[in-house]
């Protein structure tokens, strides 16, 4: 089978590729910025909170753990406006429905990241006379964090893959680019090469930071 | 804000909707089965003592794990006619990805699996005379299959959530058909908000069991080995998994 590459199309307007990846990474920012401060009250809710909280965490992770990301976004598009009468932009309803579901996971990483410092830290800590928050802020964090970093970054490579869903609610990232460049060009295999490239470069990053930190703070034990 | 809901279309469409939810397990599956047999393959590539079939296997998996599935099936959907000279159809297209995609995953799953039993293990089955076959089938294995088990159950809930997407392109999956009745109905709250119950009921109880299996079956050395492999073990979030390795 001979098939004639060509990318001088698809690459032409280059600019848009670069404005494509600004709002992929962007509409990724605000979806961490949502699910950093709520995954960390839901794993406190979880950890610390009376059993009928504990137990609507658990529900509310379970559900998001199962839920598919693209139903999701076209749920917060299309249904939360008819509930709540108010609309959502593309970029909104993307934001929220990432940020919601990986809220859950970050709260599960927190949560496994301070299950694991060893039960032999909490008792020498109580044994010297540390009250709860002295232990939590000088035993506890310092040691969960170095195994929540890592993991953070591999959090934020599936954060960048899941932001491709957006492009079905017509929000401008790279994956929307890509099916307008080859509906214009009638060059979808170029297109799809070009931002599949992209999109690696952009997660293959994080994917390193995450093993990077792995390495740095990583426990030999 | 109050809105009259009526679920009247979907009681009318069930069977639609079940052929809609046949043809997402039925695509899940068959992604699964072809991923795990793929994933063994390039698993035993990386772990073998070939330099360049190490680095295809490296290659092939980096590159399906950072990049988006959408992307991937998109790409082969327009490239597999071109490139083989063969039209395939929407399920085609999904079948190939999704197995390429769970493989990638599967593999790790593997690698994992094989690095959760301590070199000791061999050592002491070779030292009481095992042959080497013996040592596999007979120590290694069954404690591979312990970790294994519930990690493919992870797996497979994953690859379900994955053929969500399918409905790009279009194949007749439960996603589409439940589109198509939204539309149809002019009732998007309803088909949507009964879509994403719909999950959530039918893998929980999977999320479950593999949660219960991981704690009961699990070698104390396994558990030792969690924390620091935590981060190579995190699947995806929208299309993969995030494990609780660490407690």
């Amino acid at each position: 089978m001979s098939y004639q590459w060509d990318f001088r199309l698809v690459v032409l307007d280059w600019r848009m590729w670069l404005d494509a990846a600004g709002n992929t990474l962007l509409v990724c920012a605000a979806a961490l910025a949502l699910a950093v401060p709520l995954g960390l009250l839901l794993a406190a809710a979880r950890m610390f909170g009376p059993a009928p909280l504990r137990w609507a965490v658990i529900g509310y992770v379970d559900f998001m753990r199962t839920s598919a990301l693209l139903i999701l976004i076209i749920w917060f598009y299309f249904a939360f406006p008819m509930l709540f009468g108010i609309n959502l932009s593309p970029f909104m309803a993307a934001t929220v429905a990432i940020g919601l579901q990986t809220a859950a996971y970050f709260a599960e990483l927190c949560r496994a990241g301070i299950n694991a410092v060893d039960r032999g830290q909490w008792e020498a800590a109580r044994a010297i006379g540390m009250r709860t928050t002295t232990m939590l802020r000088l035993i506890i964090f310092p040691q969960a964090l170095r195994r929540i970093v890592p993991i953070l970054f591999s959090l934020v490579a599936e954060v960048i893959k899941g932001s491709s869903l957006a492009a079905v609610i017509t929000f401008g990232e790279l994956t929307y680019a890509a099916s307008q460049v080859s509906a214009d060009t009638y060059r979808p295999i170029e297109t799809y090469t070009v931002v599949a490239l992209i999109y690696f470069v952009i997660i293959f990053t994080a994917s390193r930071l995450a093993s990077h930190f792995e390495r740095r703070l990583g426990f030999q034990r | 804000m109050h809105y009259a809901w009526n679920f009247d279309f979907i009681r009318h469409s069930l069977g639609y909707i079940l052929e809609g939810l046949v043809n997402t397990i039925g695509l899940a599956l068959c992604s699964l089965a072809i991923g795990a047999v793929v994933g063994m393959v390039i698993a035993l590539m990386r772990l073998g003592k070939l330099a360049v079939l190490r680095w295809l296997a490296l290659a092939f998996v980096e590159f399906f794990r950072n990049t988006p599935p959408v992307v991937q099936l998109l790409w082969l959907y327009y490239a597999l006619p071109i490139l083989t000279g063969v039209q395939v159809g929407a399920f085609t297209a999904s079948l190939v990805a999704f197995s390429l995609y769970t493989a990638a995953y599967a593999s790790e799953i593997y690698r994992s699996g094989i690095e959760s039993v301590p070199r000791g293990q061999w050592e002491a089955a070779s030292s009481i005379g095992m042959l080497r076959g013996q040592q596999l089938r007979l120590i290694i294995l069954p404690q591979m299959a312990r970790q294994m088990v519930p990690a493919f159950t992870n797996q497979l809930i994953d690859t379900v959530k994955l053929t969500s997407i399918a409905s790009l392109l279009p194949y007749m999956e439960l996603v589409y058909h439940v589109k198509i009745l939204a539309d149809q109905n002019y009732r998007p709250l309803e088909a949507y908000t009964m879509l994403a119950l719909f999950f959530a009921l039918v893998l929980i109880p999977l999320l479950v069991a593999a949660r219960f299996m991981e704690r009961r079956l699990s070698t104390a050395a396994q558990r030792r080995a969690r924390p620091k492999t935590t981060a190579a073990r995190i699947g995806g979030l929208a299309f993969g998994r995030i494990e609780k390795r660490a407690d």
